[in-house]
């Protein structure tokens, strides 16, 4: 017989979800050192012995309570689409917190249930001797020792998944037993829930009465969905709970958790042994937060951390740039030189050395210094200084308005915003999450970056670094007041607390920071080979038509189009064509102003630089800068806006205020720098 | 009682209470965050507060460390 089966990865953030999917699945799917790395739940094939079965990692959560979109992905997952078998990932080294959701899935009465135990090899460095076979045999659940990051244990993981998947069996009886008085409540609750069909049909009664012994809104709210038997258990309930709150003289909610945590620590203590300081790395890690979270360095280190980041980005990235660029420079004009000794017709010649060279190979240039931002960001994201910055900077957040969780967000945004506006879905509060993604589109984006290196390159020569600075600057200040300003006009009310999980800070391993970089700038390179070139190669065809007119010029049909837009950018000082339909076909990918700039000017003897020297001044390449910051985020990065604000109106703010803001910005730069002195 | 906010690193104390509605306690006490519950304070800058559960750091707002109240172990328990 021939099933299809799929297996769901649960566990706590950080411990190592992905990591075994990955190990299982052969997939590449992004790790990283802070919690609500996965955000949504990613799908892979993994082969246990003669079988093909569908593996999903799913984002961290610590029990079947969802607070946020993360977590609520995970939860429904688990409860709504009922998996053939749920493993669940334990950090070894935090047994007694990380088996609190198998215990929780036990009592719900999960048939097939794994763990795994992950992280063994630091719990042993940690001095910790885990009896994984005999807490198996306590919790009645098979559990596998992994160190899932090197590939030990992951044959048995896959031999004893393969086991149990296809077994028939009933569900593992929950050996946690809450004491007289609560069990007799839990009974006497059973009995009266059978009669409510709509729940004792979907749900063990058992966790039923547990979840309305605790109070849980979720079960109150359906007991009294169209079921007229829904008052009388209520009704029950209330009296048990009231007469259970005498007896144990506190409240029962409290007095669940603890005997759950209780329990835990009674089976921890038995089954694992601590051979000598286990907090040793810890107290590094401890040591080092007390530096790095302290009041007065906290903001200071961070701003010293971003610094680096962007030195290293120009000085290291910038030789290499150049020479890449001397590269695409000889190999345009030999492409059109073979070209034309090969008597190939002259459109070709101009199409691969004006369109494709000039305008995906301007773009390229910059893969050094993306590659180097993005390997700067994978450091953070590795070490676990990301949850540190959320703490740090959460008073902060809050006095502009924002949430603490915003940071990690916003840094990612540095990178790209799609990312940046998918990690919002960790946050709680929905008003939070819409206003940390409306102004994500302000962090000055990896894609915006060419931009500006070939305008501060071409007219600030000598000030290069600080110009690009003051353009990054100028996108987190805009953010800030614009928060600011939202939170006030739309988003009023008190942010979610903020409570977060700090992982150990650990050494990024190069493999894993080189890979993360790697994968992130191969979105790069795909997207000169995809969007970029397709939109280049549309500027250079625009520019060709109609035929007999002049490559480029004014006559095309692009020339025309930008003449319609140029006026609009007249304020702001950029008032030409060719800079108007850059700005327009910028909206495909950011990058898409470079290329189209390429293009357009390719066919003149000097290097792009050369010829956006002549074009602009160093004000209205300032004003140019600014107006490729704001404008207006780029296709893709609207799309992921509509996706995750589910609301076309919200989506079409981010765009209009942006439109706005640009263009406002622009020109009071232009007329301001007018006024203050020549331009 | 008094609040988490207030305490010093390295102080070991004993959750009493946890002021706000039922999301925030239940997120709490999954992250092993519960009245009765002995954590260590990691560090604490007069709000924001590193806190020592179960063997993990928890970082916990300015905001929230208002809300959780706390006594020295051996201290009276409330009812």
């Amino acid at each position: 017989m021939k099933r299809e089966y799929t297996i769901a990865l649960a566990g706590n953030p950080n411990s190592g979800k992905t990591t075994v999917f990955n190990a299982l699945t052969g997939a590449r799917q992004k790790v990283g050192n802070w919690p609500g790395v996965t955000v949504e739940r990613k799908e892979g094939k993994a082969k246990l012995k003669d079988m093909e079965v569908t593996v999903v990692d799913l984002p961290g959560i610590y029990s079947l309570t969802a607070n946020s979109i993360d977590e609520r992905i995970a939860r429904d997952f688990l409860l709504k689409e009922r998996p053939s078998l749920v493993a669940v990932v334990l950090d070894a080294s935090n047994l007694e917190r990380n088996l609190y959701l198998p215990l929780q899935l036990m009592e719900l009465g999960v048939s097939r249930l794994v763990l795994i135990c992950n992280m063994m090899d630091q719990a042993r460095t940690e001095g910790l001797e885990i009896d994984t076979e005999g807490l198996s045999r306590a919790l009645g659940v098979p559990i596998v020792p992994t160190v899932a990051n090197k590939g030990v244990g992951i044959e048995r993981l896959k031999n004893v998944l393969a086991t149990e998947v296809a077994k028939e069996k009933e569900p593992p009886t929950c050996p946690l037993r809450y004491g007289e008085p609560v069990e007799e409540a839990i009974n006497e609750l059973e009995e009266a829930i059978k009669k409510h069909k709509t729940l004792s049909q979907r749900y063990p009664l058992r966790w039923l009465a547990l979840k309305l012994l605790e109070g849980d809104q979720e079960y109150l709210a359906r007991l009294e969905e169209g079921n007229p038997t829904g008052g009388e258990i209520r009704a029950h309930l209330t009296m048990l709970r009231d007469k259970l709150e005498g007896e144990i003289r506190y409240d029962l909610e409290t007095a669940l958790v603890e005997k759950r945590y209780g329990y835990l620590k009674g089976l921890v203590r038995k089954f694992s042994k601590k051979k000598w300081d286990w907090e040793k790395r810890l107290s590094v890690s401890d040591k080092i937060d007390r530096v790095i979270t302290n009041r007065f360095l906290g903001i200071p280190i961070f701003l010293v951390l971003m610094w680096i980041t962007f030195k290293l980005t120009f000085s290291v990235g910038g030789p290499i740039a150049d020479l890449i660029d001397g590269f695409f420079g000889y190999l345009g004009e030999h492409a059109a030189a073979l070209i034309a000794s090969a008597h190939g017709p002259a459109w070709l010649a101009s199409l691969i050395s004006d369109g494709i060279i000039g305008g995906v190979g301007s773009v390229l240039v910059f893969f050094p210094n993306i590659f180097i931002l993005f390997l700067a960001i994978a450091v953070l994201e590795d070490s676990g200084y990301m949850a540190r910055g959320a703490f740090v900077m959460d008073r902060f957040m809050h006095a502009i308005g924002l949430h603490g969780k915003s940071f990690i967000p916003m840094m990612l945004g540095f990178g790209c915003n799609i990312p940046g506006i998918m990690a919002t879905r960790t946050m709680e509060n929905e008003k939070d999450r819409l206003l940390t993604i409306l102004v994500n589109p302000l962090m000055s984006c990896s894609a915006r970056l060419p931009v500006y290196i070939l305008f501060a390159g071409a007219l600030f020569a000598h000030h290069q670094g600080t110009i690009i600075f003051s353009i990054y600057m100028l996108g987190v200040v805009l953010a800030i007041v614009l928060a600011r300003v939202f939170k006030t006009l739309f988003f009023k009310g008190e942010p979610a607390p903020l409570v977060m999980e700090l992982p150990p800070y650990r050494l990024p391993t190069w493999k894993g920071v080189f890979l993360l970089a790697w994968q992130r700038s191969a979105i790069f390179v795909k997207k000169a080979g995809t969007i970029i070139f397709a939109a280049v190669v549309l500027v250079w065809f625009l520019a060709h038509i109609p035929t007999g007119v002049e490559y480029a010029s004014q006559q095309t049909l692009i020339g025309k189009l930008g003449t319609i837009l140029a006026p609009i950018m007249k304020p702001a000082g950029f008032g030409f064509w060719q800079a108007a339909v850059a700005l327009f076909f910028g909206v495909l990918a950011k990058e898409v102003v470079v290329g189209t700039l390429g293009t357009l000017y390719g066919a003149e003897e000097e290097k792009l630089g050369a010829v956006i020297a002549q074009h602009f001044t160093p004000l209205t390449a300032y004003a140019f800068m600014v107006m490729s910051l704001v404008y207006i985020p780029c296709i893709a990065t609207i799309g992921v806006i509509r996706r995750e604000t589910n609301s076309w109106k919200w989506t079409g703010f981010a765009v209009g205020y942006s439109l706005v803001l640009g263009w406002l910005l622009a020109v009071i730069i232009y007329q301001g720098g007018r006024l203050l002195g020549p331009g | 009682m008094w609040p988490l906010a207030f305490c010093k690193p390295g102080e070991k104390v004993v959750v009493r209470e946890v002021a706000g509605g039922m999301g925030i306690r239940r997120r709490l006490e999954s992250m092993g965050l519960y009245p009765g519950e002995e954590v260590e304070v990691i560090s604490a800058q007069g709000g924001p507060v590193i806190l020592g559960v179960k063997g993990c750091r928890l970082g916990i707002g300015r905001g929230m460390a208002y809300k959780i109240m706390v006594s020295y172990n051996g201290m009276v328990k409330g009812r």
